[in-house]
């Protein structure tokens, strides 16, 4: 059992969904902003989130960034601690899917020496009518930059808690990866 | 058994992971260790019930970037003064042993340690070792 606390810098263009799915996440249904509020720089949001069929809890710090290019440099600065990222598109939005390479190579600048983890998120599944990026579309940059893939509705709060059960119980194997490595140099050492 | 041993104990510490304790950090061997649970700056703070004199300072650890070291006679944990600071070059497969020795012996009630940035999301602390004077002959503590 083990409570591990970890910061998941959340990115993308703005009016995706970054701010609803921070709120939704630990299925805070309420939490979801009906009117638009564009996040200024970024904001901060503490979301437990338990591993499934474990003890292990893990307490992110969601960094919420905005995704308003004028903020780029202090958000960089801000990424460098993180252990974690989240890129979100909009699938009804062929633009917010295409910039997702640039968010990438914005964080990989700036991750400094961590070694860090992702997922991409293609949100706003609710408006399938409206659908421009297709799931398939999705998978592969994913699968190419070597991401997990989600699809959800932070709106209809469909998919959101698969993508943080992913992140929690990832952080959590990488915990006790480390741990097993430890252990076994400590035996071979002696 | 080293004075350590029976009088210090880890007064303060900012993981918990009840199978990697903090206490992990003043036992002699470089087998058990204190896991760091997420996020940085982690510290820990190991207090003296009888304060001692050290000059010598063995630490060793993994995934350490930056720390800094800091120590008080004070009867209480405040007025902490710094005595070491360091950025560690990463080791990621073995163990970051420091040696530091100290201008001259100081008296020491508390011992405070800040590490300020890992080089992975969870760092360890293997062992911290103090020393009266910076030779084998030293008195151990
Ligand atoms: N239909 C639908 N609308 C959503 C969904 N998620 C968010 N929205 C709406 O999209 C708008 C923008 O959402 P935000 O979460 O503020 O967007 P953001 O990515 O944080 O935008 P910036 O902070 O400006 O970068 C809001 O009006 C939300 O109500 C969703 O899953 N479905
Ligand atoms: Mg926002």
């Amino acid at each position: 059992m083990v409570l591990l606390h970890g910061k998941l810098v959340v990115a993308g263009d703005m009016t995706v969904g970054k701010t609803a799915i921070c709120h939704v996440a630990g299925n805070d249904v309420t939490a979801f902003p009906k009117s638009y509020n564009c996040t200024n720089m970024a904001d901060l949001v503490l979301k437990q989130i338990r591993v499934p069929d474990s003890d292990d809890t893990v307490e992110f710090f969601l960094f919420d960034s905005s995704g308003n290019s004028i903020y780029l440099d202090s958000l960089k600065d801000a990424w460098v601690t993180m252990d974690m990222y989240c890129i979100v598109y909009d699938i009804t939005d062929r633009n917010s899917f295409k910039n997702c390479g640039m968010w990438l190579e914005q964080l990989s600048q700036s991750r400094g020496d961590h070694n860090v983890f992702g997922v991409l998120v293609g949100n706003k599944k609710d408006k399938e009518n409206y659908r421009a990026v297709s799931t398939q579309e999705g998978k592969q940059l994913a699968t190419s930059r070597k991401m997990e893939f989600f699809e959800c509705s932070a709106k209809d709060n469909k998919g959101i808690a698969e993508i943080f059960k992913h992140l929690a119980s990832e952080f959590v194997s990488r915990y006790r990866k480390r741990i097993r490595t430890l252990e076994k140099m400590g035996r071979e050492t002696y | 058994m080293t004075l350590t041993e029976s009088n210090a104990f880890v007064s303060m510490a900012s993981s918990a992971d009840q199978d990697y304790p903090a206490s992990n950090i003043l036992d002699s061997s470089e087998k058990v260790f204190w896991m760091t649970t997420g996020l940085y700056p982690q510290e820990f703070i190991i207090t003296f019930k009888e304060p001692i004199e050290f000059r010598h300072i063995r630490f060793v650890t993994s995934n350490v970037k930056r720390f800094v070291m800091f120590t008080t006679s004070n009867q209480e944990p405040k007025n902490f003064e710094t005595i070491f600071e360091k950025t560690l070059p990463n080791n990621e497969n073995n163990l970051q042993i420091t040696d530091y020795t100290l201008d001259r012996s100081i008296d020491v009630r508390h011992f405070k340690c800040v590490i300020l940035a890992g080089y992975d999301s969870f760092s360890s602390v293997h062992s911290l070792k103090f020393d009266a004077e910076n030779s084998r002959m030293g008195k151990k503590y």
